[in-house]
């Protein structure tokens, strides 16, 4: 029985040191549809979309967003909203090599310069405009056309002294516009 | 507390099936704090205690007879060798029956992510030095999958499961044994550098001989991550 207190004991003790950390990534959260807005439910009805509709609440440090996945033609789709219902953009999953020949070696010279290795891990078409636009974009069957869009691109990247997986934003035309590092989750409790 | 007693009432029912074979039931908890040392390095430091609630033969009524076994002191240094890799080596010290046991550990983890789940594999060596007994040396395998009761990751102030499902190959001079362990859990995420899980921790063991030996645990472990 001393033993067993003395465990419970240092098991206290060393709970007083547990990190009072702070949240540093996106809180995302399934919605039931009953709170989400007419707005947000009415706009992607117009989408036709094929599968099941999944609405997340996504929560940054500073910004909501409501988002609404799907599947269109089997390829994985999201539509995002801001908090009153309204479109923000819509991004659809698309093949690495499904990029346009002299967009694709465009991204490409860019990331062998920042990279000495790189793998395409997911490339997302991310459609912008009005609710008339990606209305019509998604009637087009998201075709790329001379629309405005980008490209979202998640990569492994190799340097001299790191492994990461990083985000990248592309233009429609290939040029590079934001890079961010993706922060995993811990994942302590997986590996011991 | 009146869920680990069902599942030891449910054992109770099973006791004609399994016959002559043994049991052990009681506590397993255990606290885990990581710290990064630097890039890609990390130390883990962990302590493990076991108290024995009630132990018997399937066949015959036991009665409850609580007693401490032992406590692990195990301090385990990380390195990241890709995105989802990292090989560890680590020490356990054993406290029981008032000697020391010596455990050296070698490990390899793979990490996948998937949309709505994290699976990990564990390949790991161990080797205990024990006095008065012969090296024991054992492989194991472990997969490992999380996946979160809400949303498509594990956030703060949400609930997750995990389960483990492991086989330990275990060498002693000329013995072998496999134990498999099944350890359904469910974890609470507090924030994402503090998470606290509890379950039941199922192993069977010698059950390639006569008897059978089935331990259950009900193990709560707290992960710790100090920046």
């Amino acid at each position: 029985m001393k033993h067993a207190v003395f465990s419970i004991c240092t098991v206290l003790l060393l709970t007083v040191f547990s990190a009072n950390g702070q949240d540093k990534y996106e809180h995302e959260s399934r919605l039931k549809i009953e709170n989400v807005s007419e707005k947000a439910i009415r706009f992607v009805e117009k989408l036709s979309l094929e599968g099941k509709i999944k609405w997340y609440l996504e929560k940054g440090i500073n910004t909501s967003s409501i988002e609404a996945k799907s599947k269109f033609e089997r390829r994985n789709i999201s539509v995002e909203f801001d908090t009153l219902g309204t479109v923000e953009d819509i991004e659809i999953e698309i093949p690495w090599k499904h990029v346009a020949d002299d967009v694709r070696q465009r991204m490409a010279k860019h990331l062998e310069a920042v990279f000495t290795k790189y793998d395409v891990r997911k490339v997302q078409i991310q459609f912008l405009g009005d609710e008339k636009t990606l209305i019509s974009i998604s009637k087009d069957k998201f075709k790329v056309t001379d629309t405005s869009h980008n490209y979202e691109i998640i990569l492994k990247g190799v340097t001299d002294d790191s492994v990461e997986l990083y985000e990248f934003l592309f233009s429609g035309d290939g040029d590079f516009m934001q890079k961010a590092k993706i922060i995993f989750r811990n994942i302590d409790n997986l590996q011991f | 507390m009146k869920c680990f007693l069902s599942i030891l009432s449910v054992i109770s029912c099973l006791s004609v099936a399994l016959g002559q074979s043994n049991f052990e039931a009681g506590l397993l908890p255990s606290i885990n704090i990581n710290k990064r040392i630097s890039e890609g390095w990390s130390q883990n430091f962990k302590v493990e205690s076991r108290q024995v609630l009630i132990e018997g033969l399937f066949s015959e009524k036991s009665e409850f007879d609580y007693h401490y076994v032992l406590t692990d002191f195990t301090a385990i240094t990380s390195k990241k060798v890709g995105l989802n890799n990292a090989i560890s080596a680590g020490y356990t010290l054993r406290l029981v029956d008032g000697e020391i046991v010596h455990r050296l550990i070698q490990q390899f983890t793979l990490t996948k992510r998937y949309t709505s789940m994290r699976l990990a594999h564990r390949f790991s060596t161990d080797q205990t030095f024990e006095p008065n007994t012969s090296m024991e040396f054992r492989v194991r395998y472990r997969l490992t999958t999380e996946f979160p009761l809400n949303g498509q990751s594990v956030d703060p102030k949400e609930f997750y499961v995990k389960i483990n499902h492991e086989y330990l190959n275990q060498f002693q001079a000329k013995d072998y044994d496999l134990e498999v362990r099944l350890v359904p859990l469910l974890g609470y995420s507090f924030n994402d550098d503090n998470k606290l899980e509890g379950g039941l921790d199922y192993r069977l063991s010698s059950f390639l001989n006569d008897s059978s030996s089935s331990r259950f645990w009900l193990s709560i472990n707290w992960f710790i991550k100090i920046d």
